[in-house]
């Protein structure tokens, strides 16, 4: 398993852990949490779940499993992979970091740029991944062809 | 990987850019008003990231990887899986045509009607396949 696929389902498991968590706040009884408005927990919680936990362990293992992956580990070989992760997982925490404050207009201004960074960067770990995979996803026949050639 | 599995799965890879573009895009919107009809896509957002992009991956991957059968079609007949991801697909887009308002309300209905029949060929075709080879040793 290459070292990018262990950080994919590594971080994969803890947003896992996190959207339980998350589930579970949300289940409390308001009063017992104060004044954070919970309703704003939902998109984080199914954010952790889907992109956090879903999609990083499928992309990792797809990186994985796929045929047609590099040999040799390493960020030079596997630099799409790498691009993917750090883009979709600072994307993702930033999100989660700002996304509960943004009712509250503490600092708006800088909460605004951040929610914007964060939608840029998910989108272009997205992107990423699927530069890595795209060339990957190919018949058995055109699979034994590139390996001969 | 067998070609009906290689179209599932770049499909499933068109639907997650799809569906984080428009992720993206509603994400933008709750930081800088962009325009009030912005939240109608949020259910496009949803059916794409669900039935096109994780759904759809596990079923292609599913008729790639799954035991092959001994005897006959290794993967049972192609006609099933090419018919279970064509109305899938036909699904997701009437759907998502519905969700915008481009099409009547009732096609929803048959969006998701379509979707049961392929998810029913789905199965029956991988029924047997969920298996083991120990027991033919």
């Amino acid at each position: 398993m290459p070292k990018v696929t262990r950080w994919f389902i590594k971080s994969g498991m803890v947003y896992f852990l996190l959207a339980l968590v998350l589930a579970v706040i949300i289940a409390m009884p308001r009063t017992d949490i104060g004044s954070v408005g919970l309703p704003v927990l939902h998109p984080v919680l199914w954010h952790a779940l889907v992109v956090g936990w879903i999609t990083q362990i499928i992309m990792g293992v797809s990186i994985w499993m796929f045929p047609g992956g590099a040999r040799r580990e390493g960020v030079d070989s596997m630099s799409w992979s790498w691009l993917a992760f750090w883009c979709l997982n600072t994307g993702l925490l930033l999100r989660m970091g700002i996304e509960p404050f943004l009712g509250t207009r503490i600092v708006s201004g800088y909460l605004d740029v951040g929610l914007v960074l964060s939608a840029i960067l998910q989108l272009l770990g997205g992107l990423f991944y699927v530069m890595e995979i795209w060339p990957r996803v190919m018949s058995k026949q055109k699979s034994i062809s590139k390996r001969r050639s | 990987m067998p070609t009906a599995s290689v179209w599932m799965i770049r499909g499933s890879l068109i639907y997650l850019l799809a569906a984080m573009l428009v992720g993206a895009l509603l994400l933008v919107h709750k930081a800088v008003y962009l325009h009030p009809s912005v939240w109608q896509l949020l259910p496009l957002h949803i059916e794409m990231a669900l039935f096109g992009w994780i759904i759809q991956l596990t079923m292609g991957t599913a008729y790639w990887i799954f035991p092959r059968f001994l005897e006959g079609l290794p993967r049972g007949n192609p006609t099933y899986i090419w018919a279970a991801a064509g109305l899938f697909n036909l699904g997701i887009v009437l759907n998502g045509v519905s969700y915008l308002g481009l099409l009547p309300e009732d096609t929803f209905l048959f969006g998701r009607i379509f979707q049961v029949v392929a998810v029913m060929l789905f199965v029956g075709q991988h029924w047997k396949r969920v298996t083991t080879y120990r027991k033919h040793r």
